[in-house]
């Protein structure tokens, strides 16, 4: 093994190191900041690849920090599960943030610019943390870094309304991060561990000691990661936080923050919880009917309004109802068709985001009824928003057709076809509020009325590799789903 | 001919106009005529390779053939039987003359470049549903049909064209969710979707009754079925005359197809039969096609009563279906191909007339038969095999349609079938007898018994003429002559799906 | 099919195959449609083509008799319309052939001089001629399917000649007999389906056993589909309007030849497809009497109202042309009497079968003649006609000899197929002895006056009386014209005269096609038609004709115009269609367009719904707001609290300083006070310390003393107190070696204690 080792640990450190030195290197060497950032981006790509090889060959590992084995020391855990999500992560942050060198220029202070890479680094860094992660505390302390940088990432813009956004996540996000703190509290009580595979053997005996305890505990842990993934009542922050923030953390922010929350509760659900425990209690049930509710009322929500980024926002509301969904289940299939919808949705949503930056870089517009006639004059860019739509519709062809696919065979297996008919309606609804804007941008009869200025050719190519991928995602989607169906088999 | 010349000759005609498209669309950039010219040949050749299946087809050739992995157990395959044949090879030949006729219709319109590029992906992809081998290809290619055809439906870009065209995509949409949902309960009920011999259901239950009526509603909103045909008078009469030929002769038929298949291979006849399915397809082609008839009547727009006649003549097709016996398949078989015959001429007539005179009130058109006596002349062929004038082909599919019936002991369907020949006749000779035997208003009426009547030839461009003349001849020949290809076809077809998918 | 042809227990043994018939049918189509493509200039080449394709038939049909004379001729062509065409002739089709190809080319001579006055030549030379193909096509025709073909086609080309004109009646009639000849067409269609999926066949041949419980509907269907061509009550109302606006030779072929090829239809369908080669039970022979006697009752009301509406009209070719729904009215009920008379009712057929020969003539003939007139004069109103016989002597001598020929006089050829008609009735009434085959026959009786007053008044109207100034000029006929209306003449005469020529060498043969026997057959072969008891029955009918017209001419009865509502138009078929129609279509209309509201409500609902449910999501947010707000006024109020307490602070503070303040006041005074009181003490002091040595010295004295004394008694105290001590025990005074005693006594004691409890 050697070096390779030390892998785990080391995507996520060169990204607290690079967040470290960027500020510095913005004053001294300005220009290697952005490549330096690529290539630390590109490095833990290649090594999540890597990892990805020799989880393949090796099984799941376990890397302890500084040589201190569990219960004291901090442990990462590398699996199949853990790997799509790093490989999601790592993919679409180095997308976006080549997205992002050409447009943070329109959208922030030269002087700040350092700063951002620090905290996208930050960003980058702790929600890789967040992944790898085998124990409760770290989780923590990843999840604060995270929250903390994703409102600064929102805030660093200066205007009225992303500090106010910014100062409702953090808030929401404090008092999400308070319950889990709480539930943690209660588990280490009623087990005296945190690392997952302690807690795991020690909760099937402690459930019949504390069972109220632990319940609590669950409640609190689908409160925290609810709020921070804005699963569908607790979602009130992540329109205002989503749409003001520049459009790169926007397309960060929904393509991969608010799934990362997904992914731990996911991570605690099915690794930390026994079944037994989600036996007695609907917990399940919770997750899937707020899912479900969410799918569907932020569809609604999205129809009616009239700020593109806010649609967005509101649309990605929708969306992550169909990954609690899949969570809520408990189905291995419609679980496959939670975590592709993970990767799936961030790829789309991030591109719909880019598109959106791209619009408003190069017209200024943000309102939708303005925007009639545009794909004359931007047709790739509308052509990428009109391939993100049909993915988020679920168009054959697309990543989002196979997420339902399995969603929706899930849900048959477990002999619930309203389920089915949940996720067919949200469907619709989406096409009801997609289409509009992708066939007035093409086949408006008037001209569009705004000047256009010239697209950097950056933020087409970025926009032409999200096409890509949501068509491979569409058509050629095996080798992904045989990977997520050996990543999630050892819970069924 | 051997089963991979098959599959590389299915796999050209599906991606060889899915590949011209953007070559049509740039090469619009450089020269008009050049893309015009591709789209000719790129919907030519495709009709070329389509034709050249057909010594395959009638030796009963079937080959299935699994591209790659979708997901796993979920194939993108492609299938050539008799069935696939019968409808590629139709729609491919009405789409080549439409093209041809958009040469010159299209010559005044806007967005051309837009247009051609578009027709041709749309060709494409209804060549893929004809071919696909599974109902998950089968609706890949469904929905790519379906919204690319969205574009031609509003192409004209007024307020009225943008109505209808949303109307039409919601409606797409959520037939596509339907379907969508069946395909989905056939693989949790069957474990597969793919196209077999048998059928992938083998029992009915409340959830296969689900299914069944989600590809009712995805197929069945397709072909214009009675609740869910409201889009289809509102589209077709908008969009410009060769894509209305396209969109009520050939599109409609991937309904049609899709219903065929899946009554014979997810379900069975006996499936069908024991559930009581039939009646409900039964039911609902009998109110289509009396509704569509009726309503077709009180309509003044020229276009609007044609696509209202589709309603009504896809529920023959839909009514064949239900009958399930030899005879009732084999005439719905082959109404698929009358009506393509029938309904594409009289879109293109009535667009030659537009195109020309721009008269769309059925009002207005007194005498334009003395103008235009050969757009009316082939109008009037397609108009009376539509009411069912032997020996037109209308006649034909009218007649085996109704054999099936009574074979099946429902004398009550012929009724229904004469009846809607009946209203045929009351709304389609209101146009044909006065366009030639009525002087246009504005016309003096002359004086005395010596009124001779004139005829003024003012006729729209042979481009136009051509593909109407050919239709018209086949028209007539596939409903006169002995021997008849298409028929033997529609029977042979029938043979193959009866007797489960096996020749 | 020919398999199921041979299958034919009543065919001749003899059958030959011959190509011949569908020549005959294709020459006039194939030339017609070619016509229609020769320029309108060319008139002379249009009329050599449609004759040389009219005598083509002719010569086409005489080739045949001697095959048919024999047995049959058949011809099949497999395949064509997935069915088959298939031609078989025998000699019932074979005399309607000949009718049709002799009448027409009688025709087509006369339309060169008619249509030299009307318009579009070409178009009537090629429908004319290709309905000439069509209506050959039916009566040759040698199964249901070919017959369908042909009667089709035949109801579409002759359309076309009704609306020849193309004025807005003409218009409205060609409409109105298009949209009847569809439907009738229809419903032979399903006929003929029915037939087809019950028997498996379509031939014309026996198949009342097979048919079963839905022979009815196939009757009922094929005689509404065949009545409407042959005009039967009700279904006759397009007659009177289609054949009046046609062209007259037009409405001569209609009038004479089309409306046969209905009447063929009905023969065939009551006399052949529903008979039976076995014989018959009870129950079947009751059926087939019932059918029978409909259908003859059917005739006999068309003959009546025929002839009633005949009179009661101005107009001369509807006179004519209600006349002929009349005349098929006698043809009916001749079917009628043969059917119910089943295998003896020869006579009956005959009767048919010639009257059909003989109203074709004359009522070709008719038409023609009153189109002459109308060719000169422009005039149909008989109030506007007269004292025609002066200006054209030849045409009023023909027609009075077709009058003859259609009103019965003996001598003329209506009176032979009249008196074999009646006969038929007699006989009928001879064999059932039923009133209402009595009463069917008054009837008949009455009709035929009637037509003897009718034709009086046309006859009068149109020949008599003076001539109107405008009309008066000099006409000169046409040759063609004149040999048309003479051979007309001849035929009429000819026939008439000899009437047992046309019974014995055509009639008879065809009846014994259909196998009739019994005593009617017997007396039909020496049929002697100039016997006093048919002449008699003749005789008794002029008589009461007059009697009927004298009065009704004098009172004016004949001008009488019976009201609106008494019209079988408004009785039945303008509610029918309107009604019926307009229901469907209201319906129609109403179901779809409630589904399109029903997609757009729900639409605009779940829009609606929608937007509630962003009012929930303002309600989430509003309640985190308004929480939030609440915790705000929270902290508002703990901030005041906090400011309260340290206001608190503050003002204790301040107090607390004042409070020192007064302090240090009172400090420094006390102070002072202290300082003074301080010198005083040290005054005090001083002179107490004074005080205090002299003291002292005073108490160091008595200390010494006291001092001594109290040591003296502390040491008595001490001994007695350490005496007291050594007697108290006290754990001070424990030594160790006790200790060591108490605790190996516990042990002890513990040891014990824990095993005695086992």
């Amino acid at each position: 093994m050697g070096p390779l080792e030390h892998l785990p640990v080391l995507m996520v450190v060169i990204f607290f190191c690079g967040a470290f030195l960027m500020p510095l290197l913005f004053r001294w060497a300005r220009p290697i900041c952005a490549p330096l950032m690529v290539a630390i981006l590109a490095a833990a790509l290649v090594m999540a690849i890597i990892i990805l090889q020799s989880v393949y060959q090796l099984g799941p590992q376990l890397y302890h920090l500084g040589g201190w084995p569990p219960p004291w020391g901090i442990e990462l855990k590398v699996d199949l599960l853990r790997v799509y999500m790093l490989l999601v992560l790592f993919v679409i942050s180095l997308w976006i943030f080549i997205y992002a060198l050409r447009d943070l220029g329109n959208e922030l202070k030269e002087e700040l610019i350092g700063w951002y890479y620090t905290l996208y680094a930050l960003l980058v860094g702790s929600m890789a943390g967040i992944a790898l992660t085998n124990d409760l505390f770290n989780l923590f302390v990843m999840m604060e870094i995270c929250a903390i940088t994703a409102c600064a990432i929102i805030s660093i813009k200066e205007d009225r309304e992303c500090l106010e956004a910014s100062f409702k996540y953090l808030i929401l996000s404090a008092m999400g991060t308070g319950c889990f703190l709480l539930g943690v509290a209660m588990l280490y009580m009623a087990t005296g561990y945190l690392n997952y595979d302690y807690l795991h053997g020690s909760l099937v005996e402690a459930i019949a000691l504390y069972p109220r305890n632990l319940l609590l505990a669950a409640a609190l842990f689908i409160v925290a990661f609810g709020t921070k993934a804005a699963l569908f009542p607790l979602h009130v922050w992540l329109p205002d936080a989503h749409a003001s923030a520049p459009s790169p953390s926007s397309a960060m922010l929904s393509g991969l923050v608010i799934k990362i929350y997904a992914f731990a509760l996911l991570i605690v659900f099915y690794e930390v919880f026994p079944a037994e425990m989600l036996q007695g209690v609907p917990l399940n049930e919770i997750i899937l009917w707020l899912g479900s509710l969410g799918a569907m009322f932020g569809s609604i929500y999205a129809m009616l309004q009239t700020d593109l980024k806010k649609m967005l926002a509101f649309s990605s509301i929708g969306q992550i109802g169909y990954i609690f969904m899949g969570i809520g289940f408990n189905h291995e299939m419609a679980l496959i068709g939670g975590l592709y919808h993970v990767g799936v949705h961030a790829v789309t949503k991030a591109m719909l985001f880019m598109a959106a930056g791209v619009i408003i870089y190069a017209t200024g517009v943000r309102k939708i009824s303005d925007m009639d006639g545009i794909g004359r004059n931007l047709p790739l860019t509308m052509a990428a928003f009109a391939v993100g739509s049909a993915s988020m519709i679920g168009l054959p062809g697309t990543g989002g057709l196979i997420s339902k696919w399995y969603l929706s065979l899930g849900a048959l297996e477990m002999g619930r076809p309203f389920f089915v008919i949940i996720i067919l309606i949200s469907s619709l609804l989406n096409a009801v509020y997609y289409m509009p804007i992708v066939i007035n941008a093409f086949l408006y009869h008037g001209e569009f009325q705004f000047r256009v200025k010239p697209v950097p050719r950056v933020m087409l190519a970025t926009l032409i590799f999200g096409m890509i991928v949501i068509i491979i995602s569409g058509v050629f989607s095996r080798p992904a789903v045989v990977l997520l169906e050996d990543a999630v088999s050892r819970f069924f | 001919m051997t089963d991979s010349t098959i599959i590389v000759l299915i796999t050209l005609i599906i991606v060889l106009p899915i590949i011209m498209t953007p070559v049509i669309f740039f090469a619009s950039r450089y020269s008009e005529r050049l893309r015009n010219s591709l789209a000719v040949i790129t919907s030519g050749l495709t009709f070329a390779l389509t034709i050249a299946l057909y010594p395959a087809a009638v030796q009963g050739n079937v080959v299935q053939q699994t591209l790659f992995e979708i997901l796993p157990r979920l194939e993108l395959s492609i299938r050539f039987d008799i069935l696939s044949f019968c409808l590629a090879a139709i729609s491919s030949f009405i789409w080549f003359l439409c093209t041809i006729y958009s040469l010159d219709y299209m010559a005044k319109e806007h967005a051309c470049s837009r247009y051609y590029p578009v027709l041709i992906l749309a060709l494409g992809s209804c060549q893929g549903i004809y071919f696909a081998g599974d109902f998950f290809s089968l609706f890949v290619f469904f929905e790519l049909m379906s919204l690319i055809a969205y574009i031609l439906v509003i192409h004209e870009e007024t307020e009225e064209a943008m109505r209808a065209g949303y109307k039409y995509l919601v409606m797409t949409i959520i037939g596509g969710l339907a379907l969508f949902f069946g395909i989905i309960i056939v693989f949790e009920l069957g474990g597969t979707v793919s196209l077999g011999v048998g059928s992938i259901i083998q029992e009915t239950s409340f959830l296969a009754l689900i299914a069944f009526i989600c590809f009712l509603i995805g197929f069945g909103m397709k072909a214009g079925m009675f609740p869910l045909h409201v889009w289809l008078p509102d589209a077709h009469p908008v969009a410009p005359s060769p894509a209305s030929a396209l969109l009520s002769g050939v599109m409609l038929k991937t309904g049609a197809y899709g219903l065929l298949r899946v009554i014979f291979h997810v379900f069975s006849v006996d499936l069908m039969l024991s559930g009581g399915w039939d009646t409900i397809l039964g039911v609902l082609a009998v109110i289509t096609i009396l509704l569509g008839s009726a309503v077709a009547l009180t309509q003044t727009d020229i276009k609007r009563r044609l696509a209202y006649s589709s309603i009504s003549q896809l529920g023959y097709i839909l009514l064949g279906m239900s009958i399930l016996n030899d005879n009732a398949i084999t005439g719905a078989v082959f109404h698929i191909f009358s009506h393509a015959f029938m309904k594409s001429i009289l879109f293109l007539a009535a667009g030659a007339i537009i195109w020309k005179t721009g008269i769309r009130k059925i009002a207005d058109m007194r005498g334009i038969g003395r103008q235009m006596p050969v757009t009316m002349g082939c109008f009037s062929v397609a108009a009376l095999a539509m009411i069912g004038i032997p020996p037109l082909n209308g006649f034909l599919s009218k007649w085996t349609l109704s054999l099936g019936a009574l074979d099946a002991g429902m004398p009550f369907y012929v009724l229904v079938l004469l009846i809607s020949s009946l209203l045929n006749a009351l709304y389609y000779l209101p146009i044909i007898i006065p366009a030639f035997f009525d002087v246009p208003g504005g016309e003096d009426h002359g004086t005395g018994d010596q009124h001779e009547i004139k005829f003024n030839i003012k006729e729209a461009t042979p481009g136009m003429l051509s593909p109407l003349v050919i239709l018209a001849i086949c028209t007539l020949v596939f409903g006169l002559t002995p021997n008849n290809i298409v028929f033997i076809l529609s029977r042979l077809t029938s043979a193959f799906l009866l007797l489960g998918g096996a020749l | 099919m020919f398999a199921a042809a041979s299958g034919h227990s009543f065919a001749s043994p003899e059958v030959y195959q011959s190509a011949l018939p569908l020549w005959v049918i294709l020459v006039p189509i194939l030339l017609g449609t070619g016509l229609y493509f020769l320029k309108e200039e060319w008139t002379k080449v249009l009329k050599a083509i449609s004759l040389a394709a009219s005598f083509f038939a002719l010569a086409g049909v005489m080739l045949l008799f001697p095959m048919v004379i024999s047995g049959q001729v058949c011809f099949d062509l497999i395949d064509f319309m997935q069915m088959g065409l298939f031609f078989r002739i025998d000699l019932i089709g074979w005399i309607f052939a000949l009718i049709i190809a002799l009448v027409w080319t009688l025709a087509t001579v006369f339309s060169f001089a008619y249509m030299d006055y009307e318009h579009n030549l070409r178009r009537y030379y090629s429908l004319l001629t290709i309905t000439l193909g069509a209506t050959l096509g039916v009566v040759l025709a040698g199964d249901f399917f070919t017959l369908f073909l042909f009667f089709e086609m035949m109801t579409l080309s002759s359309f076309i000649l009704v609306i020849h004109e193309q004025d807005s009646e003409a218009m409205k009639a060609g409409m109105l007999y298009l949209y009847l000849g569809i439907g009738g067409g229809l419903c032979l269609l399903f006929a003929v389906m029915m037939l087809f999926s019950i028997t498996g066949s379509v031939d014309i041949a026996p198949a009342f056993n097979l048919l079963g419980g839905q022979r009815t509907i196939i009757f009922i269907c094929f005689l509404i589909g065949f009545g409407v061509k042959a005009g039967l009550v009700p279904l006759h109302i397009w007659l009177p309007q289609a054949h009046p606006v046609a062209p007259s030779p037009a409405s001569a072929l209609l009038s004479g030849i089309l409306i046969k090829s209905g009447a063929y239809g009905i023969l065939r369908v009551s006399l052949v497809l529903f008979s039976s080669p076995d014989g018959l039970s009870d129950a079947e022979a009751s059926y087939i009497f019932n059918l029978g006697n409909s259908l003859m009752w059917i005739g006999i009301i068309t003959m009546f109202l025929g002839a009633v509406m005949a009179i009661l009209q101005s107009n001369m070719k509807r006179i004519l042309a209600y006349s002929s729904v009349s005349q098929i009215g006698y043809i009916a009920a001749a079917i009628g009497a043969a059917t119910l008379m089943n295998r003896e009712g020869g006579m009956g057929f005959a009767g048919a079968v010639y009257h059909v020969i003989n109203h074709a003539f004359f009522k070709a003939g008719l038409f023609m003649m009153v189109g002459t007139v109308f060719m000169f004069t422009r005039e149909l109103e008989l109030p506007r006609l007269g004292g025609m016989f002066k200006k054209m002597p030849l045409v009023g001598i023909t027609f009075l000899i077709a009058a003859f020929g259609i009103t019965g006089i003996p001598g003329f050829n209506g009176y032979a197929s009249k008196t074999l008609i009646h006969d038929a009735l007699l006989v009928a009434m001879e064999h059932y002895e039923l009133f209402s085959i009595e009463l069917a026959e008054k009837i008949f009786v009455l009709t035929s006056a009637l037509t003897i007053c009718y034709f009086i008044k046309i006859f009068r109207g149109v020949f008599l009386g003076p001539v109107p100034e405008k009309l008066d000029l000099e006409y000169r006929l046409p040759v063609s014209v004149q040999a048309v209306l003479v051979s007309f003449a001849l035929v009429i005469t000819g026939i008439g005269l000899f009437p047992n020529f046309v019974l014995e060498k055509i009639i008879i043969p065809a009846a014994s096609i259909l196998h009739y026997e019994g005593p009617a057959m017997e007396h039909l072969h020496h049929f002697h038609f100039f016997e006093w008891h048919p002449l008699e029955a003749m005789f008794i009918v002029i008589a009461l004709a007059l009697i009927i017209y004298i009065p009704g001419a004098w009172r004016g009865w004949f001008e009488w115009k019976p009201p609106w509502w008494l019209s079988i138009y408004a009785i039945i078929y303008k509610p029918v269609t309107e009604k019926l129609v307009a229901a469907a279509c209201r319906m129609g209309v109403l179901v779809d367009s409630s589904v399109d509201n029903a997609y757009n409500r729900s639409g605009s609902y779940a829009r609606e719904l929608c937007s509630y449910v962003v009012d929930i999501d303002r309600g989430i947010d509003k309640f985190y707001a308004s929480s939030g707000k609440a915790a705000r006024k929270l902290a508002d109020r703990s901030a005041e609290m906090d400011s309260g307490l340290d206001h608190l602070y503050e003002k204790s503070g301040e107090a607390a300083r004042k409070l020192a303040d007064r302090s240090a006041e009172m400090d420094s005074a006390l102070d002072e006070t202290y300082r003074k009181t301080g010198r005083a003490a040290q005054k005090l002091a001083r002179q107490t310390t004074d005080l205090d040595k002299v003291l002292n010295k005073v108490y160091d004295q008595a200390g010494q003393k006291t001092r001594e004394e109290m040591e003296k008694m502390l040491a008595e105290k001490k001994n007695k107190e350490d005496r007291r001590e050594r007697r108290k025990w006290n754990i001070k005074n424990l030594s160790f070696d006790n200790l060591l005693l108490v605790l190996v006594l516990a042990v002890v004691l513990f040891i014990i204690f824990y095993f005695s409890r086992f």
